[in-house]
């Protein structure tokens, strides 16, 4: 009976690597397009508000939706992350499990 | 005494641990996000397509017949189903995310929903009255995109975040069922 805590703790990190690297482009891509939403909607806001398209209250009403569709869509982010993360730790668990039992 | 101890620490007492550790571990996993739920998933679809919808007929109405009348039945469905939505999410358990972000999509539907009233209840003013509106500004063209493609985000971000439950479901152990 040997357990190898060093090489354990090895394949418990490549596993959570595998996980994160398959799964970081998702989280990297949705993060890029919110933030190209955000610079596209506040300039439209900005363009609008000086044609006269829309009022002072509508600007200022519509800066506050903007603030909590943002909110909404870092709270996706963070599911998304979050997700990840289980994810990983539990790759990393399963292989300490089969690492225990293989060796008893 | 000593030897007895000696004897526990060297044997018995790794083994105990070990066989321990892994009844732990065997049913052991962390637990961050909510399940995925198919049906929840379904049900964001079928509501983001319904209020997508009450947006083109929006636009496509003429200023003059903007009534909010004429659209009051569709928004009290809407928001049956929105608050559907959110006490579905609420009773989950880790789902604090999807919660909030239902809870926002909600607020939204409703403060639309108050000021195309008002809106229109100014619109009805007499003509004389210092706080009547023109039809075109009962609910305005700009506006109504801006609030169209403002859900189309917000069901964007809520159906991101129930997909994400299922890439954390994936099965670690699925090469133990084969």
């Amino acid at each position: 009976m040997s357990f190898d805590i060093e090489a354990t703790i090895k394949s418990m990190l490549e596993a959570m690597k595998g996980v994160v690297g398959d799964n970081w482009k998702d989280v990297g891509s949705y993060a890029g397009q919110i933030l190209q939403n955000k610079k596209e909607v506040f300039r439209q806001l900005v363009e609008e508000k000086l044609r006269g398209d829309i009022t002072e209250d509508e600007f200022a009403s519509e800066l506050e939706d903007e603030k909590d569709t943002f909110e909404a869509e870092l709270d996706a982010l963070n599911v998304l992350k979050k997700a990840m993360i289980q994810k990983a730790v539990n790759a990393a668990l399963d292989v300490l499990y089969k690492a225990i039992k293989m060796a008893l | 005494m000593k030897l007895a101890i000696s004897y526990r620490t060297r044997d018995s007492v790794p083994l105990r641990y070990c066989l321990a550790l892994m009844v732990l571990l065997s049913g052991c996993s962390v637990k961050m996000v909510a399940d995925y739920n198919a049906a929840g998933a379904q049900e964001i679809i079928r509501i983001a397509k319904v209020v997508d919808l009450f947006y083109g007929d929006l636009l496509e109405t003429r200023y003059e017949e903007r009534s909010y009348d004429r659209f009051a039945e569709k928004y009290r469905s809407v928001e049956v189903d929105l608050r559907g939505l959110m006490f579905q999410n609420r009773i989950r358990p880790y789902n604090r995310e999807s919660t909030r972000i239902s809870e926002i999509i909600l607020d939204k539907w409703i403060k639309y929903k108050n000021r195309h009233k008002s809106q229109w209840e100014k619109y009805r003013l007499p003509e004389d009255s210092p706080d009547k509106i023109k039809a075109s500004e009962i609910y305005k063209d700009v506006l109504v995109e801006k609030h169209r493609r403002r859900f189309q985000r917000l069901f964007i971000a809520i159906a991101i975040a129930e997909e994400a439950k299922k890439l954390a479901a994936s099965d670690v152990n699925e090469g133990d069922q084969e």
